[in-house]
């Protein structure tokens, strides 16, 4: 495909504005086109773990003038165990609420309720407003089981210097609301006991003291301020500036915390409390550079901070290699570390629970390094079907951290961070229609 | 934290006027070939990106840097 002058010219501010929004193909000359880029992922956890399949439909009508409508549809099927935020104990633990479980003896408790189907969709669109400016708005909706997503965005991009340097500004707003199975959890409330009959062990057998309401909300405010520059002829340069804010209900409903004695053992669980708010921060860079006339490699590089007290740092390595005339295998690293919250806590000694505001045994807020390694093969023939497949490795180390002081002895004989372990295959295919 | 914002944004600004301008940086219009490849576009594989995106999402406690952050997604 023959690219005009002006496709050329304006590929990098679409390109920029790409990253915001709903995005679009690579550079088409030909009006009224559709561009259509699909893909399945299958992810599967290790241990039956979650095991997702993800298909995603993405269609780019091109419609002359270097406006692009965009509409994209995901669906995303899981099911499988999430740790529920519980220690390991050396006898059976039941969990109670709508469907109780029960995890074995000095296994990691997983609530294997896990199990829903997310659709996510969204139209977008963009256009110049001169030779140097672009606009973009897009609208998004997603759905799940108990929850429900509604966002809109605005972006706006401005070339300088011949092309040669893009500015941007993006806004993006949602609007989420949960409504959890059993209704939403008191923070920091004793979850009942399972098979317990209503007595008065100061626990709330009938759960009707327990539910703080049937639904919640929360609101994300976006703003991410984007630079992006020609270095030379072969690469590119590009660095991000994103604030993310967050208020509202911000717990997992069905995440809890164990409350121990001296010994280790669980006394009972507490559901968990995460602050109102939160605060994200995150400078993003990246370099990309076409080498040996033939390869494309890239390095980025993320920082992210926030007011829980997480910092993160990612970093991402891709290679490229041409072999033949148009396939290429891509192998793939990607290095992330992150600090746990100043929350976090793998369980709390007895009578902690009352003393705290806030608790979070969830894993995802504790401090751990994770690593993917991967490889992609795929085609790349200009103006045809392009696919490519995509296997990747994923392994998170955690490490331990929040142990309750007058119980650490008694929790030594866990597992209390074990490490978590996934595959992902990634299918894709894409065409001009 | 609230000062480190508007240093950040000065730097990007002051950052990309001075490099804009500089002589040495950029490609003129005639040497964009290798720019206009699929394959140069900062986001070559937006689709698979936002696949990625969706699965750190979910088991880390970072997400954005490349786009927007929020998510859409119930897993807090």
């Amino acid at each position: 495909m023959q690219l005009t002058p002006e496709d050329k010219r304006r590929a990098l501010a679409a390109a920029t504005l790409t990253l915001l929004g709903g995005g679009l193909p690579s550079a088409q000359a030909e009006d009224k086109t559709w561009d259509i880029d699909t893909a399945v992922m299958v992810y599967a956890e290790s241990d039956n773990r979650v095991q997702a399949v993800e298909p995603v439909l993405k269609g780019t009508l091109n419609l002359g003038a270097e406006r692009y409508f965009t509409a994209k549809l995901v669906v995303d099927t899981l099911t499988g165990a999430s740790p529920n935020g519980a220690t390991p104990a050396s006898t059976p633990q039941t969990f109670a609420g709508p469907s109780p479980y029960t995890a074995d003896p000095n296994e990691t408790p997983l609530d294997d309720r896990f199990r829903d189907t997310r659709f996510q969709g969204l139209v977008d669109y963009q256009f110049p407003l001169s030779d140097v400016d672009t606009l973009g708005f897009g609208v998004n909706a997603g759905t799940e089981y108990d929850f429900v997503s509604l966002g809109g965005n605005l972006r706006y991009a401005r070339d300088l210097f011949q092309h040669n340097t893009t500015l941007s500004a993006g806004l993006n707003f949602e609007s989420d609301s949960i409504d959890p199975v059993g209704g939403i959890p008191i923070p920091l409330a004793v979850m009942r006991v399972a098979s317990d009959s209503d007595d008065d062990d100061g626990i709330d057998d009938d759960m009707n003291g327990w539910r703080d309401g049937s639904s919640d909300s929360k609101t994300v405010t976006d703003v991410v301020l984007g630079w992006t520059q020609v270095i030379d002829p072969k690469s590119l340069f590009q660095m991000n500036y994103s604030l993310s804010a967050s208020s509202g209900y911000q717990n997992d409903p069905y995440k809890v915390l164990s409350v121990v004695g001296a010994d280790g053992e669980p006394l009972r669980y507490v559901y968990e409390a995460r602050p109102d708010s939160r605060s994200k921060n995150a400078l993003f860079m990246s370099y990309k550079r076409f080498v040996f006339d033939r390869d494309v490699t890239e390095i980025s590089y993320r920082y992210m901070t926030d007011d829980w007290g997480i910092d993160s740092h990612t970093v991402d390595l891709s290679y490229r290699w041409y072999f033949g005339t148009a396939h290429y295998l891509e192998p793939h690293l990607r290095w992330y570390s992150q600090t746990a919250a100043d929350f976090y806590h793998v369980a709390l000694d007895d009578g902690e629970e009352t003393l705290v505001s806030e608790a979070s045994a969830d894993t995802r807020l504790a401090e751990f390094d994770a690593v993917t390694a991967g490889i992609k093969i795929g085609s790349a023939v200009p103006g045809r079907g392009n696919w490519s497949l995509r296997l990747e490795y994923y392994q998170q180390s955690p490490k331990l951290g929040g142990v309750p002081t007058q119980a650490a002895d008694g929790l030594s004989k866990f597992d209390l961070q074990p490490e978590l372990s996934a595959v992902m295959l990634t299918m894709g295919y894409r065409f001009t229609w | 934290m609230l000062r480190t914002k508007p240093v950040l944004i000065t730097a990007i600004l002051l950052g990309s006027l001075s490099l804009g301008a500089c002589s040495h940086l950029g490609a003129k219009p005639w040497e964009r070939s290798v720019l206009a490849r699929p394959d140069m576009q900062a986001s070559a594989d937006p689709v698979q990106a936002g696949l990625d995106d969706h699965v750190y999402f979910s088991k880390e406690a970072s997400s954005g840097g490349r786009g927007f952050g929020g998510g859409g997604c119930g897993c807090n």
